[in-house]
């Protein structure tokens, strides 16, 4: 079958040429994001650092977001222990999210668009541009090994040598590899490049979160989970290679279905065409409004539920927290001198990274109007009586009412779950529920600065996800990386009370309702001057 | 070799719908083949089946008397393809696309390529994201036409440009056909495949309903007549051989059999005619009736 793949060399060099510079600024950011935390660290671990974070990790909800380490006291526990548990997982799960994108966007895109097709009317084998692209992928994931494991050592960190840098390495790199491997496989299964990425984040989203869940429950289910085992590997304690062996074969099976699939498939079919959205009473739209829910119908059926779940996930974890916390007098001690109550901590942590979730379902959907515009289907839209005003303001109410939404499920399901799973605790589902809508005000001021985006620079509306990571990162660690005030204040999560251990502060709450509705309204104000867009990316 | 391209009894389904129920047709080298039909018909799925990018649920189809999927990188060697709606890379410019196809196909004429562009008056510096519909098609036309293939597949070549650029493609077309180059050529513009075409085959629900030569068609046709006379000519309605025929004030028309010709003029003799055109007929002509009648021939 090597006539398949004839030409894959010209088709690689071609697209090392054309996407290098994207290649460099990923292989970059991602290694900066991955191995640049050390000296922040390094800085925590001073004094008693290290002791207070080993303790507070042993808490399972906190191995439910991050994962186990293998150090057994409090004494062992080295700076380097600290970073691979706490920034490991997170690095791999961020590196899976980008390689599935960037493979769903140069396979099933390809293919809709009908270039994948044109290509083969030339002297080119019929599978020659994923293999190209799987060479491609490969290339990159190892020049971020190399600069990862280059950057951590640089630092010179004692408790990180060599070995373990590598493996750490090793593990971020074979997560991106599993993610995109995945996305060449759902590729192969369904009609639309949407539904490709979706379908191939679902699947990561639930390999994370099945592994939150079995990594507290039981090690072995973890071990099978080729996104779970990569932790297993323990960098700069343990140093095992044998569990990286399961993700690499796991990549390998992937990999190896899509040429399978894609050899025998005609060019633009699929294996599997949804005609679930019919069934999920998704109407017929009859207006302008009604349209743009339609066309998000899928994506937001699938992210509340995605929220609903998630909230219940961690919230089935308070049980083995309230257990955990019971047997450990040392904590108990910890949060009585801070007048705190454990679950009340917990919950402001876990309800931040529940909220960041949440915020984006409402920038997919303001995203979408920019997109359907770049599309050209909004044009005949627009030549009808239907006015530019009455389509920006149906998306961004429908994006509002996504982000209230979310919220309210998130925390709901969160507190329920919650209380429900333990035996006894203060704290109510109200509590909960209204600690979740204090957060609200942040989401909203990130549509709004998605919304002027939208309104003014369309092309740049992917930075709305970038500085959503970002103002989320900083808030999850503002704690521990005791970074100056006016640095931390540029994470709009930042501003607001850490519900329920804090008051609620009326002032900022509604400060913010009103930052977001300004930012809404000046990105109507762009959307309505500024030139239309008809098919460009 | 007897026939560059044969299609003996193609058939394709995409899941319960049949795209393709019978479709046979062959063609001769250094031949022009004019692949007609209405929308929806079967046209693309014919072309994609000739591309090896679908495979075919039943029948036969060669290339250069290779199977089309199975030996789809020979027969590719030398054949140039322009798909309906040229798909490029948004920010890849005009002369890195044509560069690139070029490579892949491999026989090419760089001095060629750079007549071609000029000729086509395409700007390569541009990136193909500003490229309208028609450049973004001329950049198909000059990537297939900068080849030095045995068969060229053309789907709807000219629908996005203006009548200069459509002259300078009929004019690449006539200059393959003196070289004994064989092309297919699927369009809507009848008069273009008119001009260009030795035979037609017409599609129609997935079945070739007219195969043939076009001399040889036009026989079974009309000629349309168009006269201006000052006098009233409905008796002319009478005249054997005479069909269709309507007059408005001086405008008189009506199709006349071919074998009525010298009858019917002799009896337009009556008339004081300021005008007359006998125009033969026109694939138009032909593609109607075979709508009109459901397929047989006048």
């Amino acid at each position: 079958m090597t006539s398949a793949f004839y030409h894959w060399p010209l088709l690689l060099r071609d697209a090392l040429k054309r996407d290098w510079r994207l290649l460099t600024l990923w292989v970059i950011g991602l290694a900066a994001f991955a191995g640049g935390f050390v000296p922040a660290f390094t800085a925590i671990g001073k004094g008693d650092g290290l002791v207070a974070f080993y303790e507070t990790m042993k808490n399972p909800a906190m191995v439910a977001i991050t994962g186990p380490t293998s150090v057994k006291t409090a004494a062992d526990y080295t700076v380097g222990a600290m970073y691979s548990q706490t920034m490991l997982l997170y690095s791999a799960l961020i590196a899976a999210i980008v390689a599935a994108l960037f493979v769903v966007a140069h396979t099933r895109r390809e293919e809709e668009q009908g270039l994948s097709e044109y290509l083969c009317s030339f002297q080119l084998g019929r599978q020659a541009g994923l293999l190209a692209l799987a060479v491609e992928l490969l290339i990159v994931h190892v020049l971020l090994a190399l600069a990862i494991c280059g950057l951590m050592m640089a630092f010179g960190e004692d408790s990180m040598p060599a070995e373990g840098c590598l493996l750490f390495a090793l593990g971020v790199s074979l997560g991106g590899l599993l993610g995109g491997a995945m996305a060449a496989f759902f590729a192969q299964l369904v009609p639309t490049a949407s539904a490709a990425s979706g379908a191939s984040l679902a699947v990561i989203g639930a390999l994370y979160l099945l592994r939150a869940l079995s990594d507290i429950a039981s090690e072995s289910l973890s071990r099978v989970n080729p996104l779970g085992s990569l932790v297993y590997t323990y960098p700069f304690t343990e140093n095992a290679r044998v569990p990286l062996v399961w993700p690499l074969l796991a990549m390998g099976i992937l990999l190896a279905l899509a040429f399978l699939l894609q050899g025998r498939r005609d060019f633009g079919s699929a294996y599997f065409y949804g005609r679930a959205a019919k069934g999920l009473g998704c109407f017929s739209p009859q207006s302008a409004a009604g349209l743009l829910v339609r066309l998000n119908c899928g994506t937001m059926l699938a992210w509340l539920a995605t929220l609903a779940i998630l909230g219940a996930a961690y919230g089935s974890i308070y049980g083995d927290m309230e257990k955990f916390l019971n047997s450990s007098p040392l904590v108990q001690a910890l949060f009585a001198v801070q007048g705190q109550s454990p679950e009340e901590a917990f919950t402001a942590t876990i309800l931040v990274v529940l909220m960041g979730v949440a915020a984006i379902l409402p920038v997919v959907v303001v995203n979408k109007l920019c997109s359907e515009e770049a599309a050209g289907h909004l044009v005949q839209l627009l030549a009808t009586r239907t006015s530019r005003r009455k389509l920006y303001v149906s998306a961004l109410a429908l994006a509002v009412a996504c982000a209230v939404a979310g919220c309210l499920l998130a925390a709901a399901s969160l507190g329920a779950v919650g209380i429900a799973s333990m035996q006894q605790t203060s704290l109510t589902l109200q509590a909960v529920v209204l600690a979740g809508l204090n957060v609200l005000p942040a989401m909203l001021v990130v549509l709004g600065l998605a919304a002027v985006l939208c309104g003014f620079r369309p092309r740049l509306r992917l930075l709305s996800y970038c500085y959503l990571v970002y103002a989320f990162m900083l808030a999850y660690f503002q704690q521990l990386l005791d970074l100056p005030t006016w640095l931390n204040r540029t994470s709009v999560f930042t501003w607001l009370p850490e519900m329920p251990l804090a008051d609620f502060d009326g002032r900022t709450w509604s400060g913010m309702l009103a930052l977001a509705m300004l930012l809404m309204i000046t990105g109507g104000i762009g959307y309505e001057r500024r030139d239309f867009r008809e098919n460009e990316t | 070799m007897k026939y560059v391209v044969e299609l003996s009894h193609l058939k394709k389904s995409f899941g319960k719908v049949t795209a393709l129920e019978d479709v046979s047709f062959a063609v001769a080298p250094g031949e022009v083949l004019g692949f007609i039909g209405p929308n929806g018909a079967g046209k693309s799925t014919t072309l994609r089946v000739l591309l090896g990018s679908i495979r075919r649920d039943g029948g036969e189809a060669r290339i250069f008397e290779r199977d089309v999927w199975r030996d789809k990188l020979e027969i590719h060697r030398r054949l140039a393809y322009v798909p309906g709606d040229v798909a490029l890379w948004p920010n890849l410019t005009g002369a890195e696309i044509l560069r690139l196809l070029l490579k892949l196909h491999g026989n090419v004429d760089e001095k060629r390529c750079k007549t071609l562009i000029s000729a086509f008056e395409l700007d390569v510096r541009k990136k193909a994201k500003s490229y309208s519909k028609g450049n973004r098609q001329k950049v198909g036309l000059i990537a297939a036409l900068a080849t030095a293939s045995d068969l060229y597949i053309f789907d709807e070549p000219t629908s996005g440009l203006d009548p200069l650029m459509e002259r300078v493609f009929q004019e690449e077309v006539l200059r393959l056909k003196a070289q004994g180059k064989t092309v297919i050529l699927s369009s809507h513009i009848l008069s273009e495949v008119d001009k260009l075409a030795d035979s037609v085959a017409v599609i129609r629900q997935g079945r070739i309903v007219e195969a043939g030569n076009l001399d040889a068609l036009r026989h079974l046709t009309r000629t349309r007549v168009h006269l201006q006379t000052l006098d009233d000519a409905a008796f002319l309605a009478k005249v054997d051989g005479v069909h269709d025929f309507s007059q408005q004030g001086m405008r008189v028309a009506f199709a006349a059999d071919g074998g009525a010709m010298s009858a019917i003029l002799a009896a337009t003799a009556q008339l004081a005619i300021v005008q007359f055109e006998a125009a033969p007929p026109t694939l138009e002509d032909l593609f109607m009736t075979h709508y009109e009648r459901g397929g047989e021939p006048s």
